[in-house]
């Protein structure tokens, strides 16, 4: 299905950059967001499981990670992303406990969908070169039905 | 018996008995100071307007989904590969939230065990506010 597709839409351009985000993630933070969340994985919390496994260390939960990118898109635009806002990533790459985590999206395409107007975003959280979370972030821009 | 659910044992097309969450401004106060989420439109300040309710995140369900994976908890050392949300409406603070979940495959790749589970989430209203769609490794 082809979807009609914009250069711009009320001053929101292809291409565009949003303000990027900067998060140090240490291990009471990733012991709080488990509290928090209820994620009761090992590998988050406890050193000694963690040796055992691939990554040697605790790592943060995705969905952290995943909290930074919602936080991004919502200094972005709050009435598109807390009704009509869409994530759809993968986590690629482990985040380790202490590591800064770099949050980055820009505007990939404009088109119609489902009759509204929406804004997809190719988001990217990376730790220097290493990427830890790919794929995109979709804002409503305006919505046509209903 | 071990407490989680071994990957032979997930069955593809499972449904898992739906899960009751209530939001509260303690479960969003948690959840924003854990993930240093400083958006005013979140805070308890954010919604002093009359007739207005708090604000949650939209990732808080990564909190309220959790309840309805519950019954088939997975084995320690798995990990999250891909999430797919869909936020439909804004969820508030005293919503009653109902999540539905359900095994939509599992498969093996590259010698890695795969579940796709997805979810919906309605509000005590009937309306759908999130639909999500998980795929984790299981670690045994």
């Amino acid at each position: 299905m082809v979807h009609k597709r914009y250069d711009s839409w009320g001053g929101i351009r292809v291409d565009d950059t949003l303000p990027e985000l900067c998060r140090l993630v240490t291990q009471e933070h990733i012991n709080r967001y488990v509290k928090a969340s209820g994620d009761q994985n090992p590998l988050h919390t406890d050193p000694e499981f963690a040796k055992e496994t691939i990554y040697e260390r605790t790592i943060a939960p995705g969905l952290l990670t995943l909290a930074f990118v919602s936080q991004l898109m919502t200094k972005w635009s709050l009435e598109g992303w807390i009704s009509g806002g869409e994530l759809d990533v993968a986590f690629v790459g482990p985040l380790y406990s202490g590591e800064s985590v770099l949050v980055e999206a820009s505007v990939a395409s404009i088109e119609e969908r489902n009759g509204d107007v929406v804004a997809i975003c190719d988001v990217r959280c990376a730790v220097e070169d290493r990427a830890i979370l790919v794929g995109t972030a979709t804002r409503l821009l305006d919505r046509r039905k209903g | 018996m071990p407490d989680y659910v071994l990957y032979e044992d997930l069955e593809v097309g499972q449904e898992l008995p739906p899960a009751v969450f209530r939001i509260t401004d303690e479960v969003i106060d948690s959840y924003t100071e854990a993930t240093e989420d400083d958006s005013p439109v979140y805070s308890r300040e954010g919604s002093t307007e009359p007739g207005t309710r708090r604000l949650a995140p939209p990732t808080l369900a990564a909190v309220y989904v959790r309840p309805a994976l519950m019954s088939m908890p997975s084995p320690p050392g798995g990990i999250h590969a891909k999430q797919r949300y869909e936020f439909h409406r804004p969820v508030f603070s005293g919503d009653v939230l109902v999540t539905q979940a359900r095994i939509l495959d599992k498969y093996l790749k590259k010698a890695r065990r795969y579940v796709v589970i997805e979810t919906m989430t309605t509000n005590q209203d009937g309306e759908i506010v999130t639909t999500g769609r998980m795929v984790r490794i299981w670690a045994r």
